[in-house]
């Protein structure tokens, strides 16, 4: 007998094998952690964080942009007021 | 009991099954735990007879079964419904078995052929539970993506397609891996004497 129609005669044997029973569905109900939503996934809440801080960021930003001030303004004050 | 089998596999059934799925899909991902609860009684027996063939160990296999429905409730909002939902979960189950030979393969635990060392050839008398004890530790010494191809095509009786399928890899990928993995196992029984102590040589 050739060493593969060897595993093919294991294999067919190995099929016929029982199975254990098992009986997880309360475990996996457990480590699901109800009433967790699947909709609801991790990525979703790092989004909505991310989304939270980028909105921070934005009107920290805008604050800025709306009342500008002029760099060069701060190297010629102390002159002008030396001048004097 | 083969009257019942059979009645179990007749279309009607099949389409009452998928009916039945549907409706706890849904409710679960309204957030119906006992809806998933009922998906995973009615599924957990196909699944834990194929992750049996990941892991001869009890404990662990039933890790393993409750990993596939935790995988499968995170996921469950993707499921379009094209393909019943036994081949959905199954396709999952074969990831989840996978990884965990590839973490196991890091700690390098291979299970040696020690019942057949024995002088006493097995002949015909092979148990079942015995064949399969014998096939997984054989297939165990192989690299985990050779493992996988054997393991659907041999256990499982799975053909190229059905193991493309429930791999993601491609069929002349599968086609290829299984010519290399079955000429390493050739080798591997031939060098191991194999067929002589199972007294099955001529």
């Amino acid at each position: 007998m050739d060493a593969l129609e060897a595993v093919e005669r294991l294999a067919r044997k190995a099929r016929e094998e029982r199975v254990p029973e098992t009986d997880v569905s309360q475990r996996v109900l457990m480590r699901l952690g109800r009433p967790v939503s699947p909709r609801v996934a991790p990525l979703g809440w790092v989004a909505a964080v991310a989304a939270v801080a980028a909105a921070a960021v934005l009107i920290v930003a805008l604050n800025s942009w709306i009342s500008p001030s002029d760099p060069m303004m701060d190297l010629f004050t102390p002159l002008q007021v030396a001048s004097r | 009991m083969s009257v019942l089998l059979r009645a179990c596999e007749s279309p009607i059934r099949k389409v009452a099954v998928q009916e039945d799925d549907n409706r706890d899909i849904e409710a679960s991902l309204a957030g119906d735990g006992e809806a998933y609860a009922r998906l995973v009684r009615r599924y957990e027996r196909p699944v834990a007879s194929q992750m049996w063939r990941f892991c001869r160990d009890r404990a662990q296999c039933e890790q393993l079964v409750q990993d596939v429905f935790v995988e499968a409730w995170q996921s469950l909002s993707g499921y379009r419904g094209d393909a019943p939902f036994l081949h959905w979960l199954r396709r999952i189950a074969t990831r989840v078995g996978y990884r965990f030979w590839k973490q196991s393969d890091k700690q390098a635990e291979h299970q040696p052929l020690q019942p057949f060392d024995a002088s006493e050839p097995a002949g015909e008398e092979l148990e079942a539970s015995e064949a399969a004890a014998l096939l997984h530790a054989l297939l165990a010494k192989l690299p985990a993506s050779d493992r996988l191809v054997l393991t659907l095509m041999y256990f499982e009786d799975c053909g190229t397609e059905e193991i493309a399928d429930r791999t993601g890899w491609t069929r002349p990928m599968v086609k290829m891996r299984a010519y290399r993995a079955r000429r390493k196992l050739k080798k591997m029984i031939e060098a191991g004497n194999l067929l002589e102590a199972l007294g099955w040589t001529p």
